[in-house]
């Protein structure tokens, strides 16, 4: 905290000080009041209990004044010093009716001189306030006393009906006397009291400091251990790997291991790379039009089969009609909902995992809602707090319990905010959270909004088509990583494509130049544009500058939005970021060939829009999203061979209600599907088991059952009929 | 109406009430009694006796009016300055009791007379603390309380006013007002 955080905060404590100070003093007062009301109808009782006339008595009046004039003095002051404590008016209110009550002693006793004691005496009560102006009222309350008394009647304030003036000035200078005396022990009051707050704000300060370094010291930890885990098991299971007795089943088990764990390992360095760019004002948005029916379903298809492994339910509705198009950034969006949807599903044990999409689009600003509402664990207030903090998870054991860095929420929170919305939480211990993300969706004139949509109707993503693609043409790869060279010409290869490599941009050059001038130029370059010599974009601005047309395709390990336009400003047609993706890298390249050469396409194109994408989909068959590779190819076909053989069983097993059999063949099926590229079978097989699990021991609900067994059974004929399909 | 204007409003009226409980008992306390219709001369027939070669003041008083306590400690600070130059007699008139007697007598200089309501007839007192001085001739030369206020003790004009003429500095007769309960009923 700086200089003016501290001073604000010593500002903060000292009026807190003073403030619980004033309610105590009122609180006092407001008993003191009281006790001084029956003292003074005691002392009238006892001084002048009756008053004569002859052999006649009567109450005296001055028992009447003390009990009724009392009252009406003190009661009010004591009511709103006990109710209203701590407020301005309310130690005015007391310090009048403190000095009135004098001034009302001094007469039940008879104007006694030691009874004026009580009006300094009161004095020095009011100082507790430590309020100099509370000294001034009750000083303006006995000074308008005397003036008005020594006015009207001057004999009861003087004796005399002609006291000369400087008995006032007598009287006035011993009450302010003693006023300067408690104002100037006020004022050093006051500044004792804020040089004990500015003590307590620096300790505060000191300790917030220790607890951010502690909280940061607790990151890194949690970072070490975060990025030491699957880095262990990356390198421990490349050494495997090199063993050559290795089978090729165990070989393709470690081979998944090291995709498994590198994937995490990136997630963690993005969402450090992410709030990073953030904190440093670096972060890009995009604003291109997109459809937020794709990002939604990419998000579902992801995290569907994660809620089916956790025996989840889990769902997305559309509550209102929904735009086809928004202007967002459908990178960050998806980052956004990923984490949420991720994030409900890690803190929910059982129930549901819902995604709710609406939108409002009157307004100047219209928005669009995605609330992700689960039956999970439920925030406490404190957590919700805390939880979109950087460095913080709601409680410290849940970065154990749970792992993550701690930094999700905050990069979602941040997002949303760059995506013109916010996140907000609602949520109860025990019974769930409901978090919801508002968007900017840009202007919708004209925009068509899609209604009455469901979830299987939205389009299924690009690369999850059941399509083989096959590469035909030439493709120059210009990397200078091994590693990376291996692994693209591989993926190329395999596709049919001719790869050669080149080094660095210079080579890259000669090369592209060369075999265009030989006749036979590449169809696309695959340019890395971090090379030493002459790096991509050197290299691709030399070759536009020769009067090279043909596609040029950037390869960067950086994933900002600017990074995009400084290739494209450089002269690459397109842009792909590392890790590559085998099938967006398979796609793209296809692409570009077939715009150069016509042959490249042997797969259908991508059209950019929903609907273009969903007919692509044949509704008849399901391809598993392993299909296509040469290397899974077998044993895929063997498992889908077998789906016939299972669906019977399964069958079977409900027609003669075999309660175990039927839950074993349908968490077989769910385990084994989503390894082959079937989660949507996964998917339906857990419901099955669900079902079964939720019916009382020992019977089995064979009506409830069939249709779940029949949308199981379906899709085990369809991903048969894909992949029959395929392998012709 | 503001926050402000609403404790304005209620200060407003607070005080409005307490200053009208002030102002009545201030009225109370300032409502004198009966003044005497005393004898220019020392009563003939009086039981209370006269001081031999000195000026006797004659304090009459209700034995449980309780505005006649500032009297008595009145009269206490004059005969504390004055003892030597006048008698003094506190004549109670009425009901027997109360604490008014022995004040009296512990007043050095004061002799305490029990009389009755012809003896404050004799004197023309009417009211609780009334004061009668008569010089060494047995002549009237001050008539009236020494008080400043029903039951209310301090300096006041009165008592300096008796002071006065007890010393001789003043050869005027003195008048003042009395406070303090009536002797008898309907007075």
């Amino acid at each position: 905290m700086e200089r003016g955080g501290i001073d604000l905060r010593t500002a903060e404590l000292a009026r807190q000080q003073q403030s619980e100070n004033h309610g105590r003093t009122d609180r006092l007062f407001s008993r003191l009041l009281v006790v001084e009301w029956i003292a003074g109808v005691a002392v009238a009782l006892w001084i002048a209990p009756r008053t004569w006339s002859g052999l006649d008595s009567r109450v005296h009046p001055h028992v009447w004044a003390a009990i009724l004039l009392g009252a009406l003095i003190v009661l009010p002051a004591a009511f709103v010093a006990r109710a209203l404590p701590g407020r301005i008016p309310t130690r005015h209110a007391v310090a009048i009716a403190q000095m009135a009550m004098g001034s009302l002693l001094i007469h039940l006793t008879g104007g006694r001189i030691e009874t004026h004691f009580y009006i300094f005496g009161s004095l020095a009560f009011l100082f507790l306030y430590k309020d100099w102006q509370v000294l001034v009222t009750a000083t303006i309350i006995v000074a308008g006393d005397h003036l008005l008394r020594g006015w009207l009647v001057p004999e009861s304030v003087y004796g005399v009906a002609n006291a000369p003036i400087w008995r006032s000035f007598e009287h006035a200078f011993w009450v302010v006397f003693e006023d300067a005396v408690l104002i100037y022990a006020c004022v050093l009051g006051q500044r004792d009291v804020r040089h004990i707050a500015e003590r307590h704000a620096l300790l505060e300060n000191r300790h917030a400091v220790e607890a951010a370094s502690e909280a940061k010291s607790q990151f890194l930890a949690n970072m070490s251990h975060e990025i030491r885990t699957p880095m262990t098991a990356v390198q421990g299971y490349a050494d495997l790997l090199l063993d050559p007795a290795l089978t090729s089943s165990d070989r393709l088990n470690y081979v998944q291991v090291i995709r498994r764990n590198s994937e995490h390992l990136l997630n963690i360095i993005n969402d450090i790379l992410d709030l990073s760019k953030i904190e440093a004002n670096k972060m890009e948005i995009e604003a291109i039009a997109c459809s937020p029916c794709s990002v939604v379903v990419d998000v579902a298809s992801l995290m569907r089969v994660r809620a089916v492994e956790k025996r989840l339910g889990f769902d997305v509705r559309y509550l209102t009609p929904v735009p086809e198009v928004i202007t967002s950034d459908p990178t960050r969006l998806r980052q956004v909902l990923m984490n949420l949807v991720g994030n409900a599903i890690k803190f929910t044990k059982r129930g549901q995992v819902s995604l709710l999409v609406r939108c409002d689009p009157t307004g100047p600003e219209p928005r669009l809602t995605f609330e992700v509402a689960d039956t999970g664990l439920g925030i406490s207030k404190e957590g919700i707090r805390k939880i979109f903090q950087p460095f913080t998870q709601a409680d410290s054991s849940t970065t154990r319990k749970f792992g993550g860095t701690g930094l999700g929420l905050t990069i979602c929170q941040r997002l949303a905010s760059l995506l013109g919305g916010r996140i907000t939480v609602e949520s109860l211990e025990g019974r769930g959270s409901s978090f919801t993300l508002a968007i900017a969706t840009g202007a919708l004139t004209g925009v068509r909004m899609i209604d009455g949509l469901e979830e299987a109707e939205m389009p299924t993503p690009a690369f999850v088509l059941p399509q083989i693609v096959h590469l035909d043409g030439k493709v120059l790869l210009a990397e200078d990583g091994y590693d990376n060279q291996v692994l693209i010409s591989t993926h190329l290869r395999k596709a049919g494509a001719t790869v050669e490599i080149a080094e660095n941009g210079r080579i890259a050059v000669d090369m592209a130049t060369a075999a265009f001038d030989a006749g036979a130029p590449f169809d696309v370059i695959l340019m890395d544009m971090q090379m030493p010599e002459l790096d991509g974009y050197g290299a691709t601005a030399r070759l536009r500058s020769r009067g090279y047309a043909r596609p040029i395709i950037a390869l960067t390990a950086h994933a900002m939005a600017g990074d995009r336009d400084r290739c494209i400003q450089a002269g690459c047609d397109d842009y792909l970021s590392k890790p590559v993706q085998r099938p967006v890298l398979i796609d793209t390249v296809r692409r570009y060939m077939s715009k150069v050469s016509g042959h490249g396409a042997s797969a259908p194109a991508h059209s950019a829009t929903p609907q273009s994408i969903f007919h692509q989909v044949a509704a008849e068959e399901l391809a598993s999203e392993l299909a296509g590779d040469e290397d899974m190819a077998e044993i895929l076909a063997s498992f889908v061979g077998e789906l016939p053989a299972r669906v019977s069983k399964l069958r079977a097993s409900l027609d003669g209600g075999d309660r175990d059999a039927l839950r074993r063949l349908a968490h077989q099926l769910k385990g084994a599907a989503g390894g082959y590229g079937f989660p949507r079978i996964t998917e339906a097989a857990g419901k099955v088991e669900a079902a079964i699990d939720a019916s009382p021991d020992n019977t089995l609900d064979i009506t409830a059952l069939r249709p779940l067994v029949d949308a199981l059974a379906s899709l085990c004929s369809r991903a048969t009929a894909g992949n029959r399909k395929a392998a012709a | 109406m503001g926050r402000i204007a609403r404790w304005s409003a209620g200060g407003i009226v607070w005080a409005a009430f307490v200053g009208a409980g002030f102002w009545m008992l201030l009225g109370y306390a300032g409502a004198a009694g009966r003044a005497a219709n005393a004898p220019t001369r020392w009563p003939a027939g009086a039981i209370t006796t006269r001081g031999s070669e000195r000026g006797t003041l004659v304090m009459v008083v209700h034995p449980h009016c309780p505005c006649s306590r500032a009297s008595l400690a009145e009269l206490e600070r004059l005969l504390a300055r004055n003892g030597d130059l006048t008698a003094a007699r506190v004549v109670f008139v009425g009901p027997v009791g109360g604490d008014l007697h022995a004040i009296a007598e512990r007043i050095p200089g004061v002799t305490s007379v029990a009389g009755d309501a012809a003896e404050a007839a004799r004197f023309g007192a009417f009211t609780s603390g009334q004061v009668l001085y008569y010089d060494a001739d047995g002549v009237l030369r001050f008539s009236g309380g020494i008080t400043s206020a029903r039951g209310h003790e301090g300096d006041n004009s009165a008592r300096d006013l008796l002071e006065n003429i007890i010393r001789g500095s003043s050869t005027g007769d003195g008048r003042a007002r009395v406070y303090g309960c009536p002797l008898t009923t309907g007075a």
